[in-house]
């Protein structure tokens, strides 16, 4: 049971039924002994042994929470009773001479020198005697004084709302914080004795700011203060957009409804469009020249630009041209440019088409009776692009060549432009032995660039002479059941192309 | 950082420099307000008439519980402080009490300075000069006086 008392809450609320040391008022978290707890031990209550603990115990649990500084507030955050007693009459009898400071639940020696309960305590863990008369004591023996209680609590105090905390300008070792009459504050005095009750409900009790600024708000000014905070949410006139009032002024000099003069030209508008009337409108706003592309560097106000414009009509011109035939030439390099790069696409194009190469096979049924014909003519084939067919005069294309077969690889007359080389080879094949084909090989040749009339003749690739016409026959296995296969087997090199424009050929390019 | 100095040495400092004792000055130190620079004026009438003798005086956390440690930086001849400037006096050791004070402790010395104690001596040579040719210590300590402690 007592040794529960010794918890911080419980010395607390045991403190309300006895007579009371708090002598600071609400916010006081922790007391001196309680005189009640004393007379126990002094009564050699059955419990006294506990006393040796006591000390240990209590006193430890007071420094938890009391300064090691004696006597020294027991209220941590607010003035001490040194700070607030109003009458100085008599006080020195009651300051304690180890803290020299109003005693706090005073005690005294057999000799009736007192001190504070906590004070003495600590000196007597020291040394086992009184610190003035030096008469032997121990804790048992130290005695409640009713009369400094008494007179303690008959003390005049200024409601602890009297003070306010001086905003420290001294250098940390001395962190001692100091408290200076508050010019605004509480003017109440009153006994000790009811200083809590007034201090519960006093109206210059500090308290917090709605708007959750620093201001310094008081428990009775807090609704006047909710129209009187600088931090408060008003409405701007011009916007109407919601801003706290100290940031009014700011708001003021950027609000965009605001009216305001444009600085050059004086014109009345609203701040948010300066910027166009500036950029659009003002006459006194510096615009660079229309021709500043073309090199012109005026900057003249909007107003004077007419003027300028007719001054250096010249000189624009002149400028104009000489930007124009600049963009010219740049605009060929950038054309050229493009069309490297298209040449250099169609020629990996072309490079992996060369690499093929095409068989084509044309087989002539009845070729005794198709030999009367002068000339046959395949079907056409597509390669590269391009039609293609092959032609051939069984018995020759001209006169120089009668007694023998003419065999062509013609390029279809409408692809014109272009100019294709090739390697290719025709053959007759044999039915019999395919080793023995008749075979004219190695050509090359470029096809026609234009179709020019002079070359009408001989527009295709092959051989005049390609074999006497009488090699062909059964009896020698070019003919099976009267059928002639003929075979062309070709291989694109380079497709050339040749651009013409108006009147100048920009570039062959192979 | 230290802690915060206590109210009691706050107070205390204050009264030495309101309320400054005859002969007596201590000033704290800027820099530690533990530390005090004491100066002594030697007693009228005593060997140590006329100097002014330097001291240092250093509260400890546990002050008061615990004595103050004060030494004498004057070089002084005296029977109760030694060549190192240490003083002997009850007070400063077993006879400390927390509701002595830096002012009680001055004055003690400012005493000591009045009436040498040569039976409970420190420094033994000037304890013995003292008690066979008390004339002829009270010569010398005039002599360091003059020596050491003259402005
Ligand atoms: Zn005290
Ligand atoms: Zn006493
Ligand atoms: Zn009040
Ligand atoms: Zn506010
Ligand atoms: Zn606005
Ligand atoms: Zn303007
Ligand atoms: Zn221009």
């Amino acid at each position: 049971m007592l040794l529960k008392v010794l918890t911080g809450d419980e010395v607390v609320r045991n403190a309300g039924s006895a007579p009371t040391f708090n002598l600071l008022g609400p916010n006081t978290t922790v007391q001196g002994i309680t005189p009640n707890l004393f007379s126990r031990v002094n009564q050699s209550d059955p419990l006294f042994t506990l006393t040796s603990g006591f000390s240990a115990t209590s006193v430890r649990s007071f420094e938890g929470n009391v300064a090691m500084d004696y006597g020294q507030s027991r209220d941590l955050d607010g003035p001490t009773l040194d700070d607030l007693v109003c009458e100085e009459k008599d006080i020195e009898e009651y300051k304690c001479p180890i803290c020299m400071q109003i005693l706090q639940s005073p005690r005294q020696c057999k000799n009736g020198h007192l001190y504070c309960a906590l004070c003495i305590q600590k000196s007597l863990d020291k040394r086992a005697e009184c610190p003035q008369c030096r008469v032997p004591l121990n804790l048992s023996e130290l005695a409640k004084s009713l009369v400094a209680e008494k007179h303690l609590r008959a003390l005049k105090v200024h409601c602890k709302y009297y003070l306010m905390r001086e905003e420290s300008k001294k250098p940390a070792h001395n962190a001692e914080v100091n408290w200076i009459v508050d010019p605004e504050g509480c003017q109440e005095t009153f006994t000790q004795e009811e200083a809590e009750r007034h201090e519960s409900k006093c109206g210059y009790a500090p308290d917090l700011c709605m708007f959750g600024a620093n201001c310094r708000v008081r428990k009775m000014t807090v609704e006047e203060h909710r129209d009187a905070c600088p931090y408060r949410t008003i409405t701007c006139d011009h916007c109407k957009k919601e801003i706290k009032l100290v940031s009014l002024e700011d708001h003021n000099v950027k609000c965009p409804e605001i009216v305001i003069h444009c600085e050059l030209c004086q014109a009345e508008m609203k701040r948010g469009h300066l910027r166009e009337h500036r950029r659009q409108q003002c006459p006194e706003e510096d615009i660079p020249c229309a021709y500043s592309e073309q090199g012109c560097d005026a900057q003249v106000k909007r107003k004077q630009m007419p003027r300028h414009m007719e001054e250096s009509a010249a000189s624009h011109l002149a400028r104009v041209s000489q930007h124009l035939s600049q963009q010219l030439f740049q605009m060929s390099e950038d054309f050229k440019q493009s069309l490297k790069a298209r040449d250099d696409k169609i020629r990996s194009l072309e490079r992996a088409l060369a690499d093929q190469n095409f068989d084509i096979d044309w087989k002539m049924k009845n070729w005794s009776s198709l030999k009367k014909k002068s000339y046959l003519q395949s079907g056409e084939f597509e390669l590269a692009g391009l039609k293609w067919y092959m032609g051939i005069y069984p018995n020759g294309d001209l006169p120089d060549a009668r007694g023998h077969i003419s065999l062509f690889l013609f390029l279809s007359s409408n692809c014109r432009g272009q100019k294709v080389g090739l390697r290719f080879s025709l053959r007759i094949m044999n039915h019999r032995n395919p080793n023995t084909k008749i075979v004219q090989n190695g050509f090359r040749a470029n096809f026609p660039l234009v179709e020019r009339p002079e070359e009408q003749v001989s527009k295709g690739w092959g051989a005049k002479r390609f074999t006497p016409c009488d090699e062909i026959t059964e009896a020698n296995g070019y003919l099976k059941d009267d059928l002639l296969f003929i075979q062309a087997s070709i291989t694109v090199c380079n497709i050339r192309w040749e651009v013409e424009t108006a009147n100048t050929s920009i570039v062959g390019y192979w | 950082m230290a802690a915060n100095l206590p109210r009691r040495i706050i107070k205390e400092t204050q009264r030495l420099v309101s309320e400054p004792d005859p002969g007596i000055s201590a000033t704290p130190s800027d820099d530690n307000l533990r530390y005090f620079n004491v100066m002594i004026a030697g007693p009228t009438g005593s060997p140590f008439e006329g100097g002014v003798f330097k001291l240092e005086l250093f509260l400890t956390e546990e002050y008061p519980m615990a004595p103050p440690k004060v030494r004498f930086l004057t070089r002084i001849y005296h029977p109760n402080i030694d060549r190192l400037g240490r003083i002997c006096l009850d007070i400063l050791k077993e006879k400390w009490s927390p509701a002595l004070q830096i002012r009680t402790v001055l004055l003690s010395i400012q005493g000591l300075l009045s009436a040498p104690n040569p039976d409970d001596p420190l420094a033994n040579d000037v304890a013995d000069h003292w008690k066979k040719d008390e004339a002829g210590a009270i010569t010398t300590a005039k002599a360091w006086t003059n020596k050491f402690a003259m402005v």
